[in-house]
């Protein structure tokens, strides 16, 4: 059979597991977002800070995913849950790391004059430095949801979600009638949404860029 | 000379004004006191690293005072919220620090925003600014800051801090990263401007000719914020307090205070002059009476015309119009002697036409006159250092 008749016959599985593991992935990347750009300004006025959170998040990445999986599930079981935790673990590193960065790439001047006109803390987070520092921080949640949507696939190794059950059938077949055809439409599943979500980002980079600072 | 600011109350006072930064033994800026009068325009001038612009920041506060007290217009504002305090101080630096994101309109808009001004006030505030600083509000309003040159930006930094019509201006340094010939017009429409609003305006620099040029008064700055001098221009440059204010100001005292003297403090000289409209037979007896053997000739607004030499009557033309060598060299009572000197030896003319504001004749200043003056100015500075050393001598004498 060829993939395309295959697909056909499994379209509604496929879809299925496609949209779980979206799922799965968009609210990795929301968690992490919003956790991540909160950290980063937590984070980003003191260089101890700074040091700390970069360092906790990339320990995150040291540790192999199986393995952090293996850790995790003593404390929330073969559930979703776990899955959810370690994508938004590793998520973190890029989000955290950007939120850093961005804030720290606003022009010293720009926050000495909005200072000297009056703002305080928090309209200069909200009205200055988060604005300019928000095309680096969308970088951060660009790399973040490819990362997120890879390591999606190996959901399937402690609940049955998202479309590493297609590769993971499709390799422990592999010889009989059909398995690649299984890993294929999951690894290509992978690719298209991982593109989707990028042209996704692009437009909120767009809608949501101020004109005055956009490339 | 009488002090410019004996009349005016203090806008700002500074009072044993002290920072010291931890880690370091001496402080930054050590018991500085100093009162700035409303509508005065008063610059901090000194080497880098002398204090001046952390004293600057004090009066906002974006540097807080270790001790000391600042008053603003009576009120003592050392310790209210700074935040505050900012919006009632206009404060433009020299990177300018425009929001990028923002338009030109939205950055000009900032303060009377956080004023809480209604819209519609703000709309009207804005375009009153970028008018005021020469921009087009049509055509620069909606731009965003990167679209602008350095000059433009430097003009919205300093309609965006006027804004919010505060009392006070702080500037620190606000035209250093620009070119000499951008600095130069900008400067001029400081002055423009501060002639029209009456701020009172604390500008820090480093550049002696440029503290000249805008400061009514100057406070020289030493090592630590010392203050080594505050006084007028003149005062600085003619009575230098000690010998650091002395070699501060540098060579060429002389010449910088040409720029302190406008055109209609010396006596314009009454010249020979005739219409282009003359019989050129009249003109030649003019021409060959005169004392420097020239007439200038007028137009009949009474503009200058030309000068007219007795080599350009010979042959006798028909008419006088085109005749002799164009009258270019035009001055009015508000350019300074240094701008009259700069015309001079740039001409080869007989001196510079005064003229006034609508371009009429008026007189003639030649070399002579500038030098009679440069010579007034030396014997009232040797006559005051007599008097001085006088005082000092019998105070002594008491004590």
């Amino acid at each position: 059979m060829s993939f395309t008749e295959w697909l056909d016959r499994n379209r509604d599985q496929v879809r299925e597991l496609a949209i779980q593991h979206a799922d799965l992935c968009l609210t990795a990347v929301v968690v992490a977002g919003l956790l991540g750009v909160a950290l980063g300004v937590l984070a980003h006025r003191s260089r101890l800070a700074t040091a700390a959170a970069q360092a906790g998040t990339s320990v995150v990445f040291t540790v192999p995913s199986l393995a952090l999986v293996g850790l995790l599930i003593p404390v929330t079981g073969l559930t979703r849950d776990t899955v959810l935790v370690m994508l938004v673990l590793y998520a973190l590193v890029p989000i955290v790391r950007n939120t850093i960065a961005g804030l720290r790439s606003v022009d010293g001047a720009v926050l000495e004059a909005a200072r000297g006109m009056g703002m305080g803390p928090v309209r200069l987070l909200l009205r200055v430095q988060l604005p300019l520092a928000w095309p680096v921080i969308l970088a951060g949640l660009r790399v973040g949801t490819q990362l997120v949507l890879g390591l999606g696939a190996i959901a399937v190794y402690v609940t049955r979600i998202g479309l590493g059950v297609l590769i993971d059938a499709g390799l422990a077949r592999f010889g009989m009638p059909n398995s690649v055809n299984q890993a294929l439409a999951g690894t290509l599943g992978v690719a298209v949404l991982a593109v989707a979500f990028d042209l996704a980002w692009q437009v909120v980079g767009r809608l949501t860029t101020p004109r005055g600072i956009r490339a | 000379m009488p002090d410019r600011t004996d009349a005016g109350r203090p806008m700002l006072r500074l009072r044993e004004l002290t920072k010291r930064y931890r880690g370091q033994d001496r402080p930054a800026v050590d018991r500085l006191s100093l009162d700035v009068a409303a509508g005065e325009l008063m610059v901090f001038v000194g080497p880098s690293g002398c204090g001046k612009t952390t004293t600057l920041k004090m009066i906002n506060r974006l540097v807080e005072p270790t001790s000391g007290s600042i008053e603003l217009d009576g009120e003592d504002v050392t310790h209210v919220d700074p935040n505050r305090l900012r919006r009632r101080i206009g404060y433009v630096i020299q990177q300018t620090g425009l929001l990028p994101h923002l338009t030109v309109g939205a950055n000009v808009a900032l303060v009377p925003r956080l004023l809480g001004w209604p819209s519609a006030r703000v709309r009207a505030r804005v375009d009153e600014m970028l008018e005021l600083v020469g921009l087009d509000p049509a055509e620069h309003r909606d731009r965003y800051p990167r679209e602008l040159s350095g000059g433009q930006q430097q003009r919205v930094g300093v309609a965006r801090a006027l804004a919010g019509d505060p009392p006070v201006l702080l500037m620190d340094e606000p035209f250093g990263a620009t070119d000499p010939l951008t600095r130069e017009r900008l400067q001029n429409e400081l002055l423009r401007v501060q002639a029209e609003v009456r701020k009172t305006i604390v500008l820090v620099t480093h550049d002696i000719d440029e503290a000249i040029k805008l400061g009514d008064r100057i406070a020289v700055f030493g090592e630590r914020s010392r203050l080594a001098q505050v006084g007028t221009p003149d005062e600085v440059l003619g009575r230098p307090a000690d010998p650091y204010v002395k070699r501060f100001v540098g060579a060429g005292a002389s010449l910088k205070r040409l720029h302190l003297v406008r055109l209609d403090a010396v006596p314009a000289r009454p010249f020979p002059t005739a219409r282009v409209t003359d019989d050129p037979a009249l003109v030649r007896d003019l021409v060959v009476r005169s004392r420097s053997g020239s007439v200038l000739l007028l137009d009949a607004a009474e503009r200058p015309v030309a000068w007219v030499a007795a080599d350009d009557l010979t042959p006798l033309p028909a008419d006088l119009a085109g005749v002799g060598l164009p009258a270019t060299a035009t001055l009015t009572a508000e350019a300074t002697l240094h701008d009259a000197l700069d015309v001079m030896l740039g001409t080869d003319g007989a001196g510079v036409i005064l003229v006034d504001g609508d371009g009429r004749f008026r007189g003639v200043v030649g070399l002579d006159e500038v030098m009679a003056h440069v010579a007034r100015l030396h014997a009232e500075s040797r006559r005051h250092d007599v008097a001085a050393a006088a005082a000092l001598g019998s105070a002594e004498g008491a004590a």
